[in-house]
């Protein structure tokens, strides 16, 4: 009995703890509308700090106290609002989303550059030896002051919230921040007193807990998902039920971690990683009984997916498969080894085109979903073709599977509940000791996934070179593959239902379907990027976490979402080790990368189109300019030639080939009068040719630009009306 | 009459796309202009320059004298520029009482706010702790004019007050707005219903592409729009 109270008590500290943290993340989402992604990064760097100024430098504990949460956490959270929140208007949940990820992985890699992990940085709690009896159980002084805290922090912001004016502006917002305006007040300083508020909530959260785990990067900042479920329990609305549901977690927890001992010796193994998992199986469970979204009537944002042509896409697959045969001899099987996840990651970045970019559905599990497909892949062994038609299979019925409950949701809480997935994988189901399944031994990964090279049409392909260009075809016809998905009627209903979900449902379209088909597809190409993956190298558990898995979605947002372009970007940017090669003796790249990433990622806010939109114009002044395009091809392959004859080394033949690029991008600009748009260009080429469609923004036709019948017919293209239009005609004609 | 707003040839847009094309309007303290004119002349556009949302990209918005352009829209209302915005103005998930609180910035307490509003709309006293959003159209409009009427503004912007309502709702909105305007509120006034519009004011003008095309006495105006709309007799 003694055993259940104190365990009880214990709990009930622990979701004080997490109820903490989930009303800072409440509060910034009801109040600015923005899902803040890194909240437990920033109470990771904040327990950091904490340690810094207290263990480290050895201020005394209130002084540490009051530098930390009512300064450095306040501070931050007013940066982080003037210099990149407030930018996000207008922009879509999936980016504001990103950006917030984007900041997570900043923290983090920030925390490993600052504090280098693997020292050990004790932690003391709070009147540490000070406890209290009680009926017979000792209470730790530690848990008291959690369990304060949390009132404290339930008390104070209710009365903030409901009693103040600046709380009420707050609150309205989110209804409408220009009215907030019209009423005399400025919404920017609301947003930036929540932005504080909750960097503070954080923080403290962040301090509370660290010395009840190690001081440890990235166990604190995913402790995070164990607020989530709390956040989501309150609908990320109402506090009392966030307390309720933070309370129900830290008591979940307290008696798995308790009780777990009192199981059989040989489940313990089994139910381990369950109890790690508790949260997100909360998680999971609260997003599934949550009552479902009503379907948005219409979206606006200022992101477009723009529709790709064939000729772009094909020259992207030809690009990628010569572009690989080009560089795969010029590499030693070292290199090749390190070059190898190149094609994989790229695939998995591909999967997110269909699922996040075309119907904005922000599937968090793409690299889970990878990670079934590896497995496939790895223990049915068919070292053939047929191999990745596994894994795809695998992969696709799990995202469906996954899918069928989200289907409801919207926004959040897909990213939520599949975030929440990727986390029961990550802790329970992808480390499982062996079981049997019927009366063969399984075991998802054991170890690592042995690597399975295919045999194709007699062609050895088991060679680390043979292997790289394989998987770069892979690549190229899946490339196609999703280009044919966006210019499909399939394609529009992805985009439809991001764009007005209502509208797709009043066609008599099911939202329900179409949500299952992409997720499904989308998980297919996820496992034949996990097969590829694991083909390369061996694979483990750790490449297919949840921490592994944001860089490419990151990189897929900054590279543009919606573009085939961006997976390679994706590529070479995470799985291959160019970045590193080429800061290399002039900056620690590796141990920056994170930082890296996250600081770019943060930019997105300015150009949500991402670079392949912004660079699209200038690749399209270079394919206009017939000599540049030709000069550009011969600098290629004579940079190509220097270097297969071993005239240059890899360093300059890198740099070779970027000056090419950017050069020719620079002659085509300068050979082409500045005041000729890029309208103009296409205009002088004749849309009538079919070659490429004008880009015309909509709203300024008969405005800016003259109402021409060349317009509309490029718009009814664009817009895929003219086929529609035909298929009519047909019709009534066959009637 | 001492001139209260005065717009010397604003000129504003989005994105670089001109609106307006050079507006000038007088509005004297205490009278009711009303603002006609066509889907997409500019009049919501003219409305948001006066309250401050949009910085015109030339001319002059004169205020009791002074040059306001660039100022921001919190300050305006604080100086006492009171905007219904079209749609509904109010916040649909506060309460009325809520709704009501974010109104005591001109230094009026809470209790004063609550007794002036609920003394205007009696219907509203009976739903203080009911949520905005889930009132009838009518009734969340009259809490949107609550907001002229405790915080006493120099000068009430109201566009579209009768969007989506039932006639016999406008008319008892149009009656509470007529009260406004002989407590001494000068009331600039974008309609729809043009007769209650023009019944109202004092003046009326009419935009059309972005430029003031009329500007009289109510009847004048109104005998130019029937001869508009159904040829000269």
């Amino acid at each position: 009995m003694d055993k259940f109270l104190s365990i009880t008590v214990g709990g009930f500290a622990t979701g004080a703890i997490y109820a903490v943290a989930a009303s800072g993340l409440v509060l910034t989402y009801a109040t600015t509308g923005t899902f803040n992604f890194a909240h437990g990064a920033i109470g990771m760097v904040a327990a950091f700090l904490y340690w810094q100024v207290h263990v480290a430098w050895g201020w005394s504990t209130p002084v540490s106290l009051v530098a930390v949460l009512l300064v450095a956490a306040p501070l931050f959270g007013v940066g982080l609002e003037r210099l990149i929140m407030r930018r996000l208007e207008g922009t879509s949940e999936t980016t504001r989303l990103v950006v917030t990820i984007s900041l997570l992985l900043g923290l983090l890699g920030f925390s490993v550059a600052m504090w280098a992990p693997g020292t050990n940085r004790p932690m003391r709690q709070f009147f540490q030896g000070n406890v209290l009896e009680l009926a017979g159980i000792r209470i730790p002084w530690h848990q008291l002051v959690s369990l304060a805290a949390a009132a404290a922090v339930a008390i104070g912001l209710r009365l903030l919230l409901y009693g103040t004016r600046r709380g009420i502006t707050m609150r309205a917002s989110v209804d409408n921040r220009s009215l907030v305006a019209l009423n005399g007040s400025r919404p920017e300083h609301s947003a930036m007193v929540s932005w504080a508020l909750g960097c503070s909530l954080a923080a403290l959260s962040g301090i509370l807990i660290a010395p009840t785990l190690t001081l440890s990067a990235v166990p604190l900042t995913l402790l995070i998902v164990n607020a989530y479920g709390a956040a989501i329990f309150g609908r990320l609305q109402s506090l009392p039920l966030t307390f309720v549901g933070a309370m129900v977690i830290g008591l979940a927890t307290s008696y798995g971690i308790g009780y777990l001992s009192s199981l059989p010796t040989d489940l313990q193994p089994y139910a381990r990683g369950l109890v790690d998992a508790l949260p997100a199986i909360v998680l999971l469970a609260v997003v599934w009984l949550l009552p479902a979204s009503r379907l948005a009537q219409v979206t606006r944002t200022r992101e477009i997916a723009a529709k790709p042509s064939w000729g772009g896409a094909i020259a992207l697959a030809v690009a990628s498969v010569v572009g690989s045969a080009m560089l795969a001899p010029l590499l030693t099987t070292g290199e090749l080894v390190s070059i190898g996840r190149l094609w994989g990651i790229a695939i998995v970045g591909l999967s997110m085109i269909p699922v996040i970019g075309l119907s904005g559905q922000l599937s968090l599990s793409q690299l889970t979903f990878a990670g079934f497909g590896a497995v496939a892949y790895a223990h049915l062994g068919w070292a053939n073709p047929l191999g990745l038609v596994w894994a795809a299979l695998v992969a696709g019925v799990v995202a469906g599977l996954v899918a069928l409950p989200l289907v409801r949701l919207q926004g959040i809480y897909v990213a939520l509940a599949t975030a929440a997935f990727t986390v029961l994988c990550d802790r329970w189901l992808f480390p499982l000791p062996e079981f049997s399944i019927g009366s063969r031994p399984f075991q998802f990964f054991p170890g690592s996934l042995p690597v399975v090279r295919p045999h194709l049409l007699g062609i050895d392909l088991t060679s680390p070179t043979a292997s790289f260009v394989y998987a770069s075809v892979v690549f190229a016809l899946l490339a196609l593959l999703v280009v044919a998905i966006r210019r499909s009627a399939f394609g529009a209903r992805l985009i439809a239902i991001k764009e007005g979900p209502a509208a797709v449902a009043t066609a008599g379209i099911s939202v329900a379907a179409v949500k299952v088909g992409v997720f499904a597809l989308s998980g297919a190409i996820a496992g034949i990027g996990g097969a590829i993956l694991s083909s390369s190298s061996p694979a483990t558990v750790s490449q297919f976490d949840l921490v592994a898995g944001l860089p490419i979605l990151l990189v897929m947002v900054v590279g543009g979402i919606t573009s085939v372009g961006a997976p390679v970007f994706a590529g070479v940017f995470l799985g291959s080790p160019l970045p590193t090669k080429l800061m290399s003796g002039h900056f620690d790249l590796g141990r920056w990368q994170n930082a890296l990433i996250g600081l770019v990622g943060v930019s997105v806010g300015r150009n949500p189109n991402g670079v392949s939109a912004a660079l699209n114009p200038a690749g399209r002044r270079v394919k206009a300019d017939l000599p540049v395009a030709a000069a550009l091809i011969v600098a290629l392959g004579t940079a190509w030639g220097l270097r297969i004859t071993e005239t240059i080394s890899n360093g300059p033949y890198v740099a070779l080939t970027i000056a090419a690029l950017v050069g020719s991008v620079w002659l085509a600009r300068r050979r082409l009068p500045e005041a000729i748009s890029l309208a103009e260009l296409d205009s002088v080429r004749g849309v009538a040719s079919g070659a490429t469609a004008p880009m015309i923004e909509p709203e300024l036709l008969g405005l800016t630009v003259p109402y021409t019948p060349e317009a509309v017919a490029a718009l009814d293209e664009a817009l895929d009306l003219a086929s529609a239009g035909r298929r009519v005609e047909v019709s009534s004609a066959g009637g | 009459m001492t001139t209260l707003l005065e717009l010397r040839g604003i000129r504003a847009g989005y994105d670089g796309l001109e609106v307006l094309h050079g507006i000038d309007l007088v509005v004297e303290a205490g009278s009711v202009v009303a603002v006609l004119g066509p889907n997409g002349a500019g009049k919501t556009t003219l409305l948001r320059v006066v309250s401050g949302e949009l910085e015109p990209s030339g001319g002059d918005l004169v205020v009791g004298g002074r040059r306001l352009n660039g100022v921001p829209a919190a300050t305006l209302a604080r100086a006492g520029v009171c905007t219904i915005p079209e749609g509904r103005g109010v916040f649909p998930n506060l309460t009325v009482r809520e709704n009501l609180w974010m109104m005591t910035h001109r230094g009026v307490g809470r209790s004063e706010v609550e007794e002036t509003a609920f003394a205007y709309f009696p219907q509203l006293a009976a739903r203080t702790d009911q949520v905005a959003g889930t009132m009838s159209g009518g009734e969340q409009q009259m809490l949107a004019l609550a907001r002229a009427v405790v915080t006493g503004p120099a000068l009430l912007l109201l566009d579209e007050l009768s969007m989506g309502l039932a006639p016999l709702v406008v008319q008892g909105l149009f009656e509470a707005v007529d009260r406004l305007a002989r407590a001494g509120v000068a009331i600039v006034i974008v309609e729809q219903f043009v007769d209650a519009a023009l019944d109202l004011a004092d003046r009326a003008v009419i935009i059309s592409q972005g430029r003031v095309s009329s500007e009289g006495a109510p009847a004048q105006i109104r005998d130019e729009l029937r001869a508009a709309y159904f040829g000269a007799a």
